[in-house]
């Protein structure tokens, strides 16, 4: 029997009209992989591919039975790891979705068990990077008064950290940009935010800094430097706890 | 020469940031943890019950809050303290106004979680008391600040002024400054241990008051987590996210047993939510102080805060941990393993069976990892490397631990078998402590009682 491939483009939409399409072909569950599309993939022997372009309607249907069959915190599960940088993480939801609707929401307590430890840990991953971003993610104030903020996350968090914005700065106008993904979060006072592409900003001059801002960061930049202590200076320990990779796009350490 | 040395008029904010960060610095109390508080759109800000960190300094200490004295200059002379009187320092104050609008600058850019909020003595208790009161006033109800406060209460300030504080706090902390009230004579004279007790009593009593609101009619009605959010809209709660207080390490001559009962009394009689250790830094000189020849006692601050955590998470008492005979830590065990090897004969723990308390005592199990056991042991049968992805560390654990009747490798439950095997291992301290980078290398030793130098 030929191996069936379906092909996702790695969203949730995708991941799970994928999951839906490999259930109903009835083709045997151990026959059946999916994986995320890439150029570079080297294609497998004795396989049929099938691309699958993202239905909203059929992913809906799909959430709506994860959120019956495994509770809302089962769902939120599911939804951390489909957002997950990991390879292969279609394949690992939709096996960790074969054993979830046999054995209902108590599929979340078998930490060990080979089809839900990899999605643990790739909930594990996207969280800590949610909480490391929600720490070391920096507004400037443009001009015009609104907040902007540039990320560069490896896991695609934006609609996780978003929320987290949203309640904090309600009054606020503000943008926060995934320069990886080439995606942003809108959020204008008192209202949602709403994810857009960044080409939607096309007018450079938008994202002019208002005339307080190099002020405020040098002030900030002074806060940084006086309050280490010099006698326990531990240069390793901040590199520990602050990777490089977020100081990007932090202003103190410029 | 402890009056301002450039009139406060002239100094920039720049300059006062600077000289009253640096010369709050050593206090170690940075958290933002403790109170979940949902934002609205009349408000600006919320806070995160398990705290945010926004930055690192270069000693590796999480920044979370804007951490600032109101004012350096101080009619106190504390021996230890950088700002005490006789020291020739610049000193500054900033207005209510100024910290008001750096926090809200900041909080604004995602810079800080909210302020923390010291001062020195100015004039008086009081007087510097109602200038905390005022900034808090301020960034509550003119700027609608809704993120987190921790404030210091002045001790010997007026209880009215600290009460009307606590309703505009999430934090208050009163430090304690040294382990006992010797100490406290011999390096702080302005300062008595009642009038700090003092205030610290009359914040846990309000705070028991945070368990009731005033109903339609003026009655108490016990609150519940539901209302939770309409209460504090309705009448402020008091102090949500508890108090807090601190000790210097190293600048007097207690034990570290005289230090945990001493903490661990605050957390039993006071309801304290952190104590907090800080390695003693020499910034005086005086006279009175301890040399340190090997920089602050980084790793013996280490050692208190391991112990606190078994005190306030795994229902350790500090007799457990040491005695009058045995009054310091080991430096080369940390103390739950040096609490297991003296106890061999409650182990090997069965992992598939123990109680959560009787998890907690393992070495190399943590509070996360025996939570998860406890979970993944309803729907099968563990194994040692399931354990192994539940964060056990088993090469700590498996000298005290069966999973299914065995143990991982046939073992000598011996103690001196088992201390070599510790001590070959490298214990993760954090990175710089100890001296030698990310792991410590523990070799030959001869004494593990070694107690911790202190020359004077």
């Amino acid at each position: 029997m030929l191996q069936r491939i379906y092909v996702t483009d790695g969203s949730i939409d995708g991941i799970f009209t994928a999951i839906y399409r490999a259930w109903e072909s009835k083709y045997g569950h151990k026959n059946i992989k999916l994986i995320e599309r890439d150029e570079n993939e080297t294609l497998e022997f004795f396989s049929e591919y099938i691309d699958i372009e993202p239905e909203q309607e059929i992913s809906y249907k799909v959430a709506k039975t994860i959120k019956e069959r495994l509770s809302n915190v089962g769902y939120k599960f599911v939804v951390k790891a489909c957002l997950s940088k990991e390879k292969g993480r279609s394949d690992a939801v939709y096996r960790f979705l074969l054993l979830g609707f046999s054995v209902g929401a108590s599929v979340l307590e078998q930490l060990a068990h080979p089809y839900v430890y990899p999605i643990y840990k790739m909930n594990k991953n996207v969280t800590n990077e949610v909480l490391h971003y929600m720490g070391f993610l920096r507004f400037e104030e443009l001009k015009n008064g609104v907040l902007c903020a540039k990320i560069c996350p490896l896991n695609n968090i934006l609609t996780l950290l978003s929320p987290h914005f949203s309640d904090r700065f309600q009054n606020e106008d503000w943008i926060i940009m995934d320069e990886r993904r080439g995606i942003a979060a809108l959020h204008k006072k008192r209202s949602d935010y709403l994810i857009v592409e960044c080409s939607f900003f096309t007018n450079e001059a938008f994202f002019q800094c208002s005339d307080e801002e190099t002020y405020l960061q040098h002030l900030w930049k002074s806060f940084i430097n006086s309050i280490g202590i010099s006698e326990r200076e531990n240069e390793k320990l901040r590199q520990q706890m602050l990777p490089k990779r977020f100081q990007e796009f932090m202003k103190e350490f410029d | 020469m402890k009056q301002t040395v450039y009139g406060q008029e002239n100094m920039s904010i720049m300059d006062k940031l600077a000289i009253l960060s640096d010369a709050a610095k050593y206090d170690v109390a940075c958290t933002s943890s403790g109170v979940a508080r949902k934002g609205t759109s009349a408000t600006m800000g919320n806070t995160i019950a398990g705290g945010i960190c926004h930055c690192f300094a270069a000693d590796g200490r999480c920044i979370s809050l804007l951490k600032i004295l109101f004012t350096n200059e101080c009619i106190f002379d504390c021996k230890y303290c950088v700002n005490r009187s006789s020291n020739d320092v610049v000193r500054t104050s900033f207005t209510a106004k100024e910290v008001a609008r750096l926090v809200i600058q900041f909080y604004r850019r995602n810079y800080i979680e909210g302020l923390f909020l010291s001062s020195g003595i100015y004039k008086s208790p009081d007087y510097t008391m109602e200038q905390l009161y005022e900034t808090l006033r301020i960034l509550r109800e003119e700027y609608q600040f809704n993120g987190y406060i921790h404030v210091k209460a002045i001790p010997g300030a007026d209880p009215l002024l600290i009460e009307r504080t606590g309703y505009l706090a999430d934090r208050m902390s009163i430090n304690l400054e040294l382990p006992t009230a010797d100490g406290l004579k011999a390096l702080a004279p302005n300062k008595k241990r009642t009038a700090i007790l003092k205030p610290m009593r009359q914040i846990q009593i309000k705070r028991e008051d945070n368990q009731y609101r005033i109903g339609m009619k003026g009655e108490l009605v016990p609150r519940n987590q539901r209302n939770e959010l309409m209460a504090y809209k309705k009448n402020k709660t008091f102090v949500p996210a508890g108090q807090s207080s601190q000790m210097i390490v190293g600048a007097t001559n207690e034990s570290d047993y005289e230090i945990i009962k001493v903490a661990e009394a605050l957390y039993k009689n006071f309801d304290l939510k952190r104590v907090f250790y800080s390695a003693f830094v020499n910034t005086t000189f005086d006279t009175h102080l301890p040399v340190l020849q090997d920089g602050p006692p980084l790793l013996r601050e280490h050692r208190l805060y391991q112990a606190d955590w078994l005190l306030r998470f795994y229902g350790f008492e500090a007799s457990e941990l040491l005695s009058e005979q045995k009054p310091n830590f080991n430096i080369l065990l940390d103390p739950k393993c040096n609490w297991a090897l003296n106890h061999l004969e409650q182990f090997p723990v069965e992992v598939t069976k123990a109680s959560y308390k009787t998890l907690l005592r393992v070495p190399g199990i943590g509070v996360k990892s025996a939570q998860r056991i406890l979970l993944a042991r309803k729907s099968c049968l563990l194994d040692f490397s399931d354990l192994k992805k539940m964060g056990v560390v088993l090469k700590r654990a498996l000298y005290f631990i069966t999973c299914n009747g065995r143990m991982m490798y046939p073992v000598k439950l011996e103690p001196d078998f088992i201390i070599n095997h510790m001590l070959d291992l490298k214990e993760q301290l954090p990175n710089g402590i100890g001296g030698t980078g990310v792991y410590q290398q523990i070799s030959l030793f001869d004494d593990t009682d070694t107690r911790w130098r202190l020359s004077v």
